[in-house]
């Protein structure tokens, strides 16, 4: 901000320099929120670029686009009240069906994402963001619990139930490298 | 074996970077909630102090149809002249450098000292030392345009302001802020709140905003 000669750089270059960059990376966190549904991602997306957008100033000042970005992420898929739904949940009383994965070799193959997504899908959406926190993003537990707004016990158990559910329906044998703490600039 | 993490990115799918129809698109809806945002928080208080001019006008209304114009006397001394002849109290106004490329609204005069940012919703100018968002108009010096004008005839006691080398007018019901606004030619209105803590009146108000211009990259709000 300068005084009595000019303006300051305003938000919009900023602002669009990031959606570039970094949208990518938050509709591939939003997919795995939304257990692959590609129009519930796109919404959270839209919706957590547009607070952004109105809380730029404070937001650069005080946690970072990205951090934000996520909060509301989650923060939308979690608690249903700030979830931007096109249309309700369906729920069943039956775990959908899963491609049964145990004795395949791992890899990225459209059939290893299509199960991946269903078996997230059956897991409720705290459960399910607490594993992608964790197992995806790299979070440590205090983070995730931040995040979440619960306590790390909580997280802890979550994650567990969630990895639990996960190995049955995909592989007795999963395993779980540590994830590499990601933060602005990384490429998920 | 199968690896967690790989599954996950797996099921994160690739996207693509955005065009530019996207990220022109997040830039809309960013810039249309910022706008709403404003007017719950400048808006709400506009709107009441107009509805608490009209109430209070009301029923000098129904007894005289003709509506009266009041002008603004300033505030000590003058012989009556122009608000730009107006003595200036509190803090002084001076020329602004808007520099070789001048925003959508840009101003021609500034309180000295005060600084300004902006974009084509609104110019928010603000005192020394300010370090909060130009979103938050709280104690700032805020010119705005507004789509939804409001006609002259709803309020019968009409408060004159020169602003340049229009009319316009005064609201007189929010404690805290000065307002002024003038009719622009395509049927808009150009709005501006001053914080009292200036020290101005409306005379001086109606001077900055009479210096104000408005180019062709301003965007009319709607409440």
């Amino acid at each position: 901000m300068a005084s009595g000669t000019g303006y300051d750089g305003g938000r919009d270059p900023q602002f669009a320099a990031f959606v570039h960059a970094r949208r990518p990376a938050l509709l591939r966190l939003a997919t795995l929120l939304a257990a692959g549904d590609p129009h519930l991602a796109e919404d959270l997306v839209q919706t957590a670029l547009t607070r952004l957008y109105v809380a730029w100033w404070r937001v650069e000042r005080d946690q970072g686009p990205e951090a934000y970005c996520r909060r509301i992420l989650v923060n939308a898929v979690v608690d249903e009240r700030r979830r931007p739904w096109r249309r309700s949940e369906t729920s069943r009383a039956e775990l959908p069906e899963v491609a049964d994965r145990r004795g395949d070799r791992p890899g990225s193959s459209p059939e290893d994402r299509d199960a991946m997504r269903a078996a997230l899908a059956s897991l409720g959406p705290r459960m399910r963001a607490a594993v992608v926190l964790r197992h995806w993003l790299g979070y440590d537990v205090a983070e995730c619990a931040a995040l979440l707004g619960c306590s790390e016990g909580t997280v802890k158990s979550q994650t567990a139930r969630g990895l639990d559910r996960l190995r049955a329906l995909l592989s007795d044998d999963l395993t779980l490298t540590p994830a590499t703490q990601t933060s602005t600039g990384s490429t998920r | 074996m199968t690896d967690l993490t790989d599954l996950l990115d797996s099921a994160a799918g690739r996207h693509p970077a955005p065009g530019p129809d996207v990220i022109r698109d997040d830039l809309a809806r960013g810039r249309r909630a910022l706008v709403r945002r404003r007017w719950t928080r400048t808006g709400l208080a506009f709107s009441g102090a107009v509805a608490v001019a009209v109430a209070a006008f009301a029923l000098p209304a129904a007894l005289d149809t003709e509506p009266q114009v009041h002008s603004v006397v300033p505030a000590a001394g003058g012989s009556g002249g122009s608000a730009a002849d107006a003595p200036n109290p509190g803090v002084d106004l001076v020329a602004f450098d808007a520099g070789p490329v001048r925003k959508p609204i840009s101003p021609g005069l500034v309180p000295d000292g005060w600084s300004v940012s902006g974009d084509e919703f609104a110019l928010v100018v603000a005192p020394p030392g300010s370090d909060t968002s130009p979103a938050d108009y709280r104690g700032k010096l805020v010119v705005y345009l507004d789509a939804n004008t409001i006609p002259n005839e709803s309020l019968p006691m009409k408060i004159a302001v020169d602003v340049g080398e229009r009319t316009g007018f005064a609201i007189r019901a929010e404690p805290s802020m000065l307002q002024v606004w003038v009719p622009q030619e395509d049927g808009t209105a150009l709005r501006a709140q001053a914080p009292k803590s200036l020290g101005w009146d409306e005379a001086t108000l109606g001077r900055f905003l009479g210096a104000v211009v408005v180019g062709e990259g301003a965007t009319a709000g709607v409440g």
